[in-house]
């Protein structure tokens, strides 16, 4: 009840002074006040008083609009933590938004059409196969199935096997590290996960790859399915309590972000509320990790040189804004001359976990909007460093009919110090 | 504060008619809801919401609400903070910000052709792009429309060089009710064909017409900038500065001013940091060519000596003028660690007479025992004059209500004016005859009339005792 009462106090902070306007991805495409966080906060205000409003179709179809990047909430200057009460309505509207994202799903799946025919065909054989790569537990299990059923959608590889049941542990290190993968170099983007240890092993590091850790819980957390994000978040806390590492590397934004709020999530559980925190203080970007790395940088990396390329760099918002803000990491292309780095994307991908795939259209504008840009550039690759802005790139691009490679940062600096 | 009005204006067939106009009208409550406010945070229910695409649909739209006579109130992207945009009579909220194209920039002639729902923010950059400049620039430039911005005469910190909104406006289009198309002004420099209707328009608050295009002048942008800032003893000493540096012919781009309770809202990591003795501030920007940006902050530096500065700083680069910007556009928000409620004005006074104002703001801090902070434009004599408050604590209500009265009634007796760049609305339309005669304002109300007969264009605006 209390936190019910503090969430309202929360939208009730809002002064409707418009800045959110200047910052929102959705509200930019769409010009919908609806879809702007001061809106949003409107129509919660207005849920204290009625609570027939959230049988309103259009109350849940503005709260699912939301790709909680964070961008008003670091903007406001009223402090309204706006993504923090969209995730808690959500919450509480949970079922809801789910069966519309079943219902979207069904929707693509029986289109009456020769090659939904076929699709829904391939896409069951598909579907089952990658219903045994990837447990359920991961939030791309909630991704992988959908995607796949429509002949029109990106289809990323799944891998044969999880990264985690491969890898093995060569030696041991002074420092303890951990590293955990998340779902998208674990089951999809190997190549990222590859590149990290390799980096490690140059400069004698092994980190400890927990086979049994678990999905970081975000996608559900987004879903308003706290229940099902506080369980993984515990099962992930005992497997990483029992190495007891120094740091805790992640290769994927999103992932950092959520392990941040596992603490939050866990708030009321005496237990694991400390082990949360303390687990959030060993957290570190594996790439900002590297860069600190003496040994690494000086005496390997920028004795490398690579050929002239111009790369597109995309900086997560799990990145930009809360807790594990991170500046773009320009040191990591300054030394090479050769390399042309355009930062100018500053703006959500659009990708927001299942919101791609319950409001595809308006993800792929938000998307788009910086495709006049990315065209003049003659771009050779993307690189960022989160599993959903990495998808989502490659489904742009595919819908833009451009084939660019799409790379996690160091996935790329492995290749260079290959070269 | 909010007020509920679920009166229904709008007939079935009437949103039906709309509906055959743009395609689509949103009437379902929490849509209503989501139009309901502006940045005053007062909220009035509309019926209904549309969202013309051209000129012609917008011309369709008021034919329709002046013959059904249903309110229609435009809309940009709802930064006002007068409630220029509420529907305070409910109807028909008309949004224009889909109205977004920048149809032509002129460089050869210096003027731009623009739709009402272009984004300031948007319009200031591709402008410079092209190594031009549109100097009109409110706080809230980020998001708020160039349209809403001629309908209230925005300002911003350059108004004491650069002038304000209806200064760079040569022309409009514009869809009176009725439906009628009007084209006012023109693309030249100069022009005094007819009467200025561009210049009522503008400022009118969407209370004569819809904009539906406008021709803007441009400068061509200076080449360099450079920022100063100085720390005084006392507020008095401050502003006397102020008033010397105009009276010596220098004009910088922007004087700004902040008193002590300003610059406690200032972050720690401020440029050259922040005299533990500073009662105020100023931050003085030049623009122009280097020799002449030198002399004169020289000058200027000089200036401040004399009245007592206790620190002056030339900023080194763009980063730090930058951050000195950041911190300044800080303040506003940061003033609620004084109190949850803001009551915040716009007057204007001459420029000289600032420290007059300062002194009579101390005044009224002491008697009341207010949380009163003054900081602004005070090159251009425009002041935001801000009371933060519990607004459920009654008895600092009642006070503040007296406060704003005295103020206003002061600002007038120096000869100054109740609001340089918000408007009236329906925040200060009870004060309006304080300002203006009685015979000049029938003669507005007549104007009104003349444009919209049925009065059915953002009714209950700006006109004292309309509001009920």
């Amino acid at each position: 009840m209390t936190d019910h009462n503090q969430k309202i106090n929360y939208a009730g902070k809002c002064i409707r002074c418009g800045l959110c306007m200047s910052v929102c991805p959705v509200y930019q495409v769409s010009l919908d006040e609806s879809d702007v966080a001061r809106g949003k906060m409107a129509l919660l205000d207005w849920e204290e008083n009625h609570t027939r409003i959230k049988k309103s179709s259009r109350f849940k179809e503005s709260i699912s609009r939301c790709l909680l990047c964070g961008a008003c909430a670091q903007i406001c200057p009223n402090n309204v933590p706006t993504n923090i009460c969209i995730q808690d309505v959500r919450q509480r509207i949970a079922p809801n938004i789910k069966e519309k994202l079943v219902m979207s799903s069904i929707n693509t799946f029986s289109k009456k059409t020769r090659s939904g025919h076929i699709f829904r065909k391939s896409s069951s054989i598909l579907q089952k196969c990658v219903g045994k790569k990837i447990s359920e537990n991961s939030g791309l299990s909630l991704r992988f199935p959908l995607s796949s059923m429509s002949h029109r959608r990106f289809v990323p590889k799944i891998q044969p096997a999880p990264f985690t049941s491969q890898y093995t542990q060569e030696a041991k290190s002074n420092v303890k590290i951990l590293y955990f993968t998340g779902c998208g170099a674990n089951f999809v983007y190997h190549q990222t996960a590859l590149a990290l240890t390799d980096i490690l092993k140059k400069i004698n590091l092994t980190p400890y790859v927990p086979e049994k850790q678990m999905c970081c819980g975000l996608p559900f957390y987004a879903a308003g399915d706290n229940h099902h994000a506080a369980t993984l978040a515990k099962k992930n806390i005992d497997i990483i309590d029992e190495i007891s590492p120094d740091i805790l590397l992640t290769t994927c934004a999103s992932c950092g972000a959520q392990i941040h709020q596992w603490e939050n999530l866990l708030k009321n559980d005496s237990e694991y509320k400390g082990r949360a925190s303390k687990i959030a203080h060993l957290q570190k970007d594996a790439t900002s990790f590297l860069l600190e790395n003496d040994q690494l940088t000086k005496n390997i990396l920028w004795q490398c040189d690579t050929v002239a390329e111009n790369i597109w760099y995309h900086h997560p918002c799990h990145m930009r804004w809360g807790e594990t803000q991170l500046p773009v990491p320009k040191e990591l292309f300054s030394p090479f001359e050769r390399v042309n780095v355009i930062y100018s994307d500053n703006q959500c991908c659009g990708n927001g976990g299942k919101f791609q795939i319950s409001h595809f259209d308006l993800s792929m504008k938000i998307f788009d909007q910086r495709m006049n840009t990315f065209k003049q550039q003659k771009i050779d690759r993307v690189l960022t460093s989160c599993t959903g802005c990495h998808l989502q790139f490659q489904e742009g691009l595919f819908q833009n009919n451009m084939n660019v490679p799409v790379m996690h940062p160091l996935e790329w600096l492995l290749h260079v110090t290959i070269v | 504060m909010k007020k509920q009005n679920q009166s229904i204006l709008l007939k079935k067939s009437v949103l039906g008619q709309l509906k055959s106009i743009t395609g689509k009208v949103m009437t379902a409550e929490a849509d209503r809801r989501c139009y309901a406010y502006d940045a005053t945070n007062m909220e009035y229910l509309p019926d209904a919401i549309i969202f013309p695409e051209n000129e012609e649909q917008v011309s369709q739209i008021l034919k329709l609400a002046n013959d059904a006579e249903f309110p229609a109130i435009p809309r940009g992207s709802g930064s006002g903070l007068t409630g220029g945009a509420l529907a305070v009579k409910g109807g028909l909220v008309v949004v224009m910000t889909r109205m977004n194209q920048i149809l032509n920039i002129d460089m050869d002639n210096l003027v731009a052709d623009v739709q009402p729902g272009v984004v300031t923010g948007i319009f200031h950059q591709r402008v410079q792009h092209l190594g031009l400049m549109y100097p009109p620039d409110p706080s809230s430039s980020a998001y708020s429309t160039l349209g809403g911005n001629v309908a209230e005469c925005a300002g911003g910190p350059s108004a004491v060089k650069y002038g304000v909104t209806r200064d760079y406006v040569l022309g409009l289009n514009v869809v009176i009710p009725g439906g009628t198309i009007l084209q006012t002004g023109v693309r030249t420099a100069k022009g005094v064909v007819g009467y200025d209707l561009t210049r009522l328009i503008t400022g009118s608050e969407g209370t004569l017409g819809i904009i539906t295009q406008i021709t803007l002048k441009l400068l061509p942008k200076p080449k360099f900038t450079q920022t100063l800032t100085v720390f005084y003893p006392s507020m008095h000493q401050a502003a006397e500065n102020v008033s010397e540096i105009i009276r010596q012919g220098l004009i910088p781009k922007t004087i700004e001013y902040l008193d002590h309770a300003a610059i406690d809202c200032m972050p720690r990591d401020f440029p050259g940091g922040i005299p533990s003795d500073a009662k105020a501030m100023l931050i003085i920007e030049i623009d122009g060519i280097p020799e002449q940006i030198d002399s004169e902050s020289t000058q200027i530096l000089e200036l401040a000596k004399q009245y007592q500065a206790i620190s002056t700083r030339k900023s080194e680069n763009a980063a730090e003028s930058n951050a000195i910007w950041k911190a300044r556009k800080a303040i506003s928000p940061a003033l609620y660690k004084y109190a949850p409620d803001k009551i915040n004005e716009d007057i204007v006074v001459p420029r000289s007479l600032i420290p007059e104002f300062v002194d009579k703001v101390d005044e009224l801090r002491q008697a009341t025992g207010l949380t009163m902070i003054t900081f602004g434009h005070a090159g251009d004599g425009n002041i935001h004059f801000t009371v933060m408050l519990d607004k459920n604590d009654t008895e600092a209500k009642k006070k503040a209500d007296i406060v704003i009265e005295s103020i206003f009634d002061y600002t007038l007796s120096l000869g100054g004016t109740l609001s340089g760049e918000h408007g009236i609305g329906i925040s200060k339309a009870a004060y309006l005859e304080k300002e203006i005669n009685p015979q000049t304002l029938a003669l507005m109300r007549q104007i009104k009339k003349a444009f919209d007969p049925k009065g059915i264009l953002n009714p209950g605006k700006i006109f004292p005792g309309e509001n009920s």
